[in-house]
């Protein structure tokens, strides 16, 4: 092997190293492992050579942070380059991951913008890479939260929940858990209300204390039934809603049976109607129903 | 390209560090190639007012070099009369590498997402993820992400209805009607909306005296545009309303809305009005987690209609 061709294969090294960093964050050890078998390195990985390499590459341009034994190339040969919108509209789609609130997913998907942060120009990387870590410190709170309930609902008990109603008055009932869901980026906890015989749909943010009770849970079976009849043109051109079937169609209305977990969207929905539905039963949902419109007329009338 | 145009200024007067100059020159050759294609003497002219680099590069040189790119996996054209005879880079080494179970995660993403967004922001969104796609330079995967991208056939057709020009105009569309075949609708554009994964026109529609919603996916073209010449043909009123409690979850600012304040605990919105039916339905979606701050009439029109709701019940 000539001189000259020692000097390409270093290139073919520096290359090599490249395409590495771009791909993920690594120590100079796991570097090296990395190589161990690329015959390109056969007898070369030392940390003096790698030194060499980083030099070569930093002089280049390439900025390599080192936080911590762990090597982080922080830009790349090409760039994305993002308009201010473009920047405002992925910041916000990263936040968004929180969402998902399934720590797998959410690390799979934090990993593929890390990976491409180095792709973005450097003045928009430290907003991209705040939106990525605040992303879960901002959530440390509410991921506390998470955590307790899913705590909760694997030891099984029976739960008093105190919360805040959206006409601003407290109430407390026993609960039996089921799990988290999320609408719109915000996150309810989806329950038995043992005294209502009912699914329920509460907003987290409007929790304020749980408390375990001696109770076991009794896996109760609740009826979240809810029929109602549409009349004129709506039940002509109603399409039913996933968790819905048709009872009847017949002398100009329809009547659909809901079985879905989120009663008080679905009476929200109904009250939309207007005039044109009408809940047939169970009674509590038509107390529901009622206590609902006089909230409505207390906050209108009330000024 | 950044990493050139800063390449001298990396290294101080006089500074001393250890580094490989045949590394160096072969990705200082990748950088220029990958800025544009260049001649062998665009790229020896380079090479010689470069600090590191500053001696003659010889023709066996360039191929050498160009000869380890390739071997380091980037794909070069030869010089030839058709490119004029310049080295171009059509393919690079350096992808990023992903799965496909990331990117079904980040489309399953995208369309929730989407929901929650303006449209003009889902278009944005859009467009940079495919831009984001192609450091993959895999097809398959830029094709999904690009195909599965909510709307995108019918942007051109939204930028034409959402233009602020067209506010108040007549236009004339050829509408795919699922009663009447195509047919030509005149109609007044009020505002485009997203739901459910679809893109709706509120529109005055001239032929039925009101306003009615249109799938845009049936508009095939729009015909003409003409200005109004007699007085409105609907009334509009502003309404000022607050949201509170759950209700700040669930808002989503529609264009005829204005914020007027916004705190953790409540949000006060101006809304133009023109589609009353549209709006009523809209705050009964609230729930109770909506007041309405003026104008008394229209809060009257409410609680008459509320009334007469709950009165099916209560007189039963």
């Amino acid at each position: 092997m000539t001189k000259s061709d020692k000097s390409y294969d270093t290139a073919l090294r520096i290359f090599e190293i490249l395409k590495i960093l771009l791909e993920k964050d690594l120590s100079k050890f796991d570097l090296m492992e990395e190589v161990k078998d690329n015959s390109l390195f056969a007898n070369i990985y030392t940390a003096e050579a790698f030194i060499k390499y980083f030099n070569t590459l930093e002089i280049l341009g390439f900025k390599i942070e080192k936080s911590k034994n762990i090597y982080k190339l922080r830009n790349a040969f090409y760039k994305i380059n993002l308009t201010n919108e473009e920047k405002d509209v992925l910041i916000s789609f990263i936040k968004y991951i929180r969402i998902l609130h399934n720590n797998e997913i959410e690390t799979q998907l934090r990993n593929f913008f890390y990976k491409i942060l180095k792709y973005f120009p450097e003045k928009n990387q430290n907003e991209i890479l705040d939106a990525l870590n605040q992303n879960s410190e901002n959530l440390d709170d509410h991921n506390n939260l998470i955590s307790y309930i899913e705590k909760l609902i694997s030891e099984g008990q029976q739960i008093s929940l105190t919360y805040s109603k959206s006409n601003k008055t407290i109430e407390t009932i026993i609960v039996e858990l089921k799990h988290i869901t999320e609408k719109n980026g915000n996150f309810q906890i989806v329950c038995n209300d043992l005294s209502k015989h009912r699914n329920r749909k509460i907003y987290l943010n409007s929790i304020i204390s749980l408390k375990q009770m001696p109770s076991r849970i009794k896996n109760v079976e609740c009826s979240n039934s809810v029929v109602f009849k549409l009349y004129g043109r709506l039940a002509k051109s109603y399409k039913l809603k996933e968790d819905e079937k048709m009872i009847n169609f017949e002398n100009g209305y329809l009547i659909v049976s809901n079985y879905g977990n989120d009663r008080e969207g679905l009476l929200k929905r109904l009250l939309k109607y207007g005039e044109n539905c009408k809940i047939e039963r169970p009674q509590d949902a038509i107390d529901d129903f009622i206590e609902l419109t006089d909230d409505i007329l207390q906050n209108l009338e009330g000024g | 390209m950044h990493l050139i145009e800063n390449i001298n200024n990396n290294l101080k007067e006089n500074e001393k560090v250890w580094v490989s100059i045949t590394g160096y020159r072969i990705l200082l050759v990748f950088a220029l190639l990958l800025e544009k294609g260049r001649t062998v003497q665009e790229l020896a002219d380079i090479l010689k007012t470069n600090k590191i680099t500053s001696k003659s590069f010889s023709d066996d040189t360039v191929r050498l070099t160009i000869k380890t790119l390739r071997m380091a996996g980037c794909d070069i054209s030869r010089p030839c009369s058709s490119n004029n005879f310049k080295y171009e880079l059509l393919n690079m080494p350096f992808t990023l590498n992903s799965t496909e179970e990331v990117i079904d995660l980040i489309i399953n993403l995208r369309n929730r997402y989407s929901q929650d967004i303006k449209i003009e922001d889902i278009y944005i969104l859009n467009s940079l993820l495919d831009k984001i796609m192609k450091l993959t330079e895999n097809q398959v995967l830029i094709d999904k992400v690009h195909d599965s991208a909510p709307m995108e056939n019918l942007k051109k057709l939204y930028k034409e209805l959402s233009n602020p020009n067209l506010v108040g105009k007549k236009v004339s569309v050829l509408y795919s009607s699922p009663k009447f075949d195509n047919e030509i609708l005149d109609i007044i554009p009020q505002r485009v909306v997203y739901e459910n994964g679809k893109l709706y026109l509120w529109c005055y529609v001239f032929k039925y005296q009101k306003f009615s919603i249109l799938n845009v996916e049936r508009i095939l073209k729009i015909n003409s545009v003409s200005i109004i010449k007699n007085s409105q043909f609907y009334d509009s009123y502003e309404v000022v309303y607050k949201l509170i409690g759950n209700a700040l979850a669930d808002f989503k600012q529609e264009i005829n809305e204005e914020i007027l304040e916004k705190t953790d605990d409540y949000i006060i919105v101006k809304a133009n009005v023109s589609q009353e039916f549209w709006f009523v339905q809209r705050l009964l979606l609230f729930g109770s987690d909506f007041k309405i701050i003026s104008p008394d009439f229209f809060k009257q029109k409410l609680i008459d209609k509320i009334k007469l709701i709950k009165k099916g019940y209560v007189n039963d």
